[in-house]
C-alpha cells in the first residue's frame, strides 16, 4: 500500500468511463495497481493505478506492447494475482480467488498431452469436481463448432498449434462462463491461423455475447474482434486511450479492408509510437 | 510425431510377412553381434593365448551352468528377493519423499542439501556398519539395496514433478482445483515418465546392492557364489552365476517395463 502512496495518481478517468458506471457493469477496477517485490531494494511497479468498468456483454481489448503490464491486469481480474493496491469487482462481488464463472484462454494452450481433445475439455469439468459424462455432448458439439470434427480423440501432439488453441477455446467456454478472459492467446502462430483463428472466436462470441476481456499486442487483431480498445503505455502500465469501435456485428475479416477500420488502426498505432519516442 | 506418422503408415498391404520382417530386422543385428563375441572368445581359449584357468571358454561356462543350474537357481532366489525388495522400497521411500520435496518450498530447502550429501557419500563405505546394524541375513542386503537404489527414484522424482509448465498452474488454480488434486491429477502424470526412467536405473543399482550385501555377510545368494567359486579358482562356475545374474537383472528391468508400460498406457487412454 505504501507504494501506491509513492506513485503519483496516473489514473485516466474519463467521461465515457463515468457514462459505462452508470449502466451495467460486469467487471469494475477501481485503482488497481500492481507492485513486484514491495519493500525490497528493486520493487518493480507493473501496472500504476488503473480504473476502468466493463458493461455485460461487452468485449474489450487490452492492446499494449510487451511488458506493459496488460497481462498482470487480466490476471488480476482472474483472480490469481492479487492486486497491491485498489480493487476489483466481478458481477459486483470483489474479486479475491478464482471463480468458476470466468473461463480463460492463456498464450500456451495448456493441454494434457495424456488426454484427447475432448477429455481435454472436459477437464474443465473434472477440475471442478463436477459430473464429466453429463457434459460429454456439448464438449462434442463445441468441437464440431471450432471445425475439429473427426479430431475429438486425437491428442494434442497430433494437432497443429491452432487446432489445440480451438480446444482452449473449447475448455474455455464449455461451462458457459459469464466472463471470458483471453491473454495473448494467438500471439504463437503464425498469420494466417491467428486470422482464422480470430473467426473461429468471433463465431463462438455472436453465439452469446459474454463480456470478454482480450489482451493483445496486435492492432488490427484488436480492432477486429472488440466493441473496446483500451491502449496501454509502457511499463509501469496505465491506460492512454479508451476507443470505440463503431462497426456493427457480426463481423467478416473484409471489414479489415475499409477506410474506417484503416483510420482507427492508424490512430491507435499513432497513439502508441508517440508513446514510445523518448 | 512418431504416432502421427505411424498412424499415416498404409496398413492395408502390410501382413504377417511385414511383421516377421520387422522382428527380424529389430533382434537380428543384436544376436549377429553377440553370436561373433562368443565365437571370438571361444576361438582365444581354443588357441590357447590364455591360461584356461583364468578364462575358461564359453562352452565350457555354459556346461557348467546346465550342470549347476539347480544350485544356481536356488541361490538366485535371495539375490531376486532382495533386489526386488530394495527396488520396491527404494521406489516407495523415493516416491514419497520426493513428493514431499516437491510439495512444499520449505522442506525442500530444508532437506535437500542433506540428501544430496548421502548420496556422495560412496555407499560402499557404510556397509561395514550396516553389516553392525543388522546382522548378516537378508534385512542387510535390502538395506544395502535400498540405500543404492532410494537416490536416483528421489532426483527423478523431484525433478519429474517439477517438469509441468508454468501456465498449468495458472490453469488449476482458475478452475478452483485444490492443490492435492492438481498435484494428482497433472503434476503427477506429467512427472510419471521421469519416475519410471529413474526406477529403471533404480533396478540395476538395486541388484548391485544386494550383490555388494552377499560380498560382505557371505551366507546366499549369487553374489556369495561368486565370492566362493573366486576363492576356489571355479572360474566357469563364476562367469555361469554372473550369466543367472544378469537374468535376475534382465527379469526385475523386464517387471518395471511392464509396469511402466501399464501404467503410461492407462494414462494415455483416459
Amino acid at each position: 500500500m505504501s507504494a501506491a502512496g509513492a506513485a503519483p495518481m496516473r489514473a485516466v478517468v474519463s467521461l465515457a468511463e463515468r457514462a459505462a458506471a452508470r449502466s451495467v457493469d460486469h467487471v469494475a477496477l477501481d485503482g488497481v495497481a500492481k507492485i513486484y517485490n514491495p519493500g525490497t531494494r528493486q520493487p518493480v511497479e507493473a501496472l500504476a493505478p488503473t480504473s476502468f468498468t466493463i458493461k455485460a456483454g461487452e468485449f474489450v481489448a487490452l492492446l499494449g506492447p510487451s511488458g506493459c503490464g496488460k497481462s498482470t491486469l487480466l490476471m488480476m481480474v482472474a483472480g490469481l494475482e492479487a492486486p497491491s493496491a485498489g480493487s476489483i469487482a466481478v458481477g459486483g462481488k470483489p474479486m479475491t480467488a478464482p471463480r468458476p464463472e470466468i473461463g480463460i484462454m492463456f498464450q500456451d494452450p495448456t493441454l494434457l498431452p495424456w488426454k484427447s481433445a475432448i477429455d481435454n475439455v472436459l477437464f474443465a469439468f473434472q477440475a471442478m469436481n463436477r459430473p464429466v459424462a453429463l457434459h460429454r455432448d456439448r464438449a462434442a458439439a463445441l468441437l464440431d463448432r471450432v471445425g475439429l470434427a473427426g479430431f475429438h480423440d486425437r491428442k494434442p501432439r497430433q494437432l497443429s498449434g491452432g487446432m489445440r488453441q480451438r480446444v482452449a477455446i473449447c475448455r474455455a467456454l464449455v461451462h458457459e462462463p459469464e466472463l471470458l478472459l483471453m491473454d495473448e492467446p494467438f500471439s504463437a502462430l503464425d498469420a494466417l491461423s491467428r486470422d482464422e483463428m480470430n473467426l473461429v472466436l468471433m463465431n463462438m462470441w455472436e453465439g452469446r455475447h459474454r463480456t470478454a476481456l482480450f489482451v493483445t499486442h496486435s492492432i488490427r487483431e484488436a480492432v477486429y474482434l472488440s466493441d473496446r480498445v483500451l491502449v496501454m503505455s509502457r511499463r509501469p502500465g496505465r491506460i492512454v486511450e479508451d476507443v470505440r469501435i463503431p462497426f456493427t456485428r457480426p463481423r467478416d475479416l473484409a471489414v479489415g479492408e475499409t477506410v474506417a477500420f484503416n483510420e482507427i488502426c492508424g490512430h491507435l498505432r499513432g497513439k502508441i509510437e508517440r508513446m514510445h519516442r523518448p | 510425431m512418431t504416432d502421427l506418422s505411424l498412424s499415416l503408415r498404409p496398413t492395408a498391404g502390410s501382413g504377417v510377412g511385414d511383421a516377421v520382417r520387422d522382428i527380424a530386422r529389430a533382434v537380428g543385428p543384436p544376436l549377429v553381434a553377440a553370436a561373433v563375441l562368443l565365437a571370438g572368445w571361444q576361438l582365444v581359449c581354443e588357441a590357447a593365448i590364455v591360461e584356461p584357468r583364468l578364462l575358461p571358454s564359453p562352452v565350457k561356462v555354459f556346461a557348467t551352468l546346465g550342470r549347476s543350474l539347480d544350485v544356481l537357481l536356488v541361490q538366485a532366489l535371495p539375490t531376486l528377493y532382495g533386489a526386488l525388495a530394495g527396488i520396491g522400497l527404494a521406489a516407495l521411500l523415493g516416491l514419497l519423499l520426493g513428493g514431499a520435496l516437491a510439495w512444499s518450498q520449505t522442506v525442500m530447502r530444508a532437506v535437500y542439501p542433506t540428501v544430496v550429501f548421502f548420496q556422495l557419500i560412496p555407499k560402499v563405505a557404510l556397509a561395514p556398519l550396516f553389516l553392525l546394524w543388522f546382522g548378516t541375513g537378508l534385512a542387510a542386503n535390502i538395506v544395502f539395496s535400498v540405500f543404492i537404489a532410494f537416490f536416483p527414484v528421489l532426483v527423478a522424482t523431484i525433478t519429474g514433478l517439477q517438469a509441468t509448465p508454468p501456465a498449468f498452474d495458472g490453469l488449476c488454480r482458475s478452475l478452483g482445483m485444490s492443490r492435492m488434486r492438481q498435484f494428482l491429477a497433472v503434476k503427477l502424470p506429467f512427472a510419471l515418465p521421469y519416475i519410471f526412467s529413474g526406477m529403471r536405473m533404480g533396478v540395476t543399482f538395486a541388484v548391485i546392492g544386494v550383490v555388494l550385501g552377499e560380498f560382505i555377510t557371505g551366507q546366499a545368494g549369487l553374489g556369495y557364489i561368486i565370492l566362493f567359486s573366486a576363492n576356489n579358482f571355479e572360474t566357469a562356475l563364476l562367469l555361469a552365476s554372473i550369466v543367472v545374474l544378469c537374468g535376475v537383472g534382465a527379469l526385475l528391468f523386464g517387471l518395471f517395463l511392464g509396469l511402466e508400460a501399464i501404467v503410461l498406457c492407462l494414462y494415455d487412454s483416459r
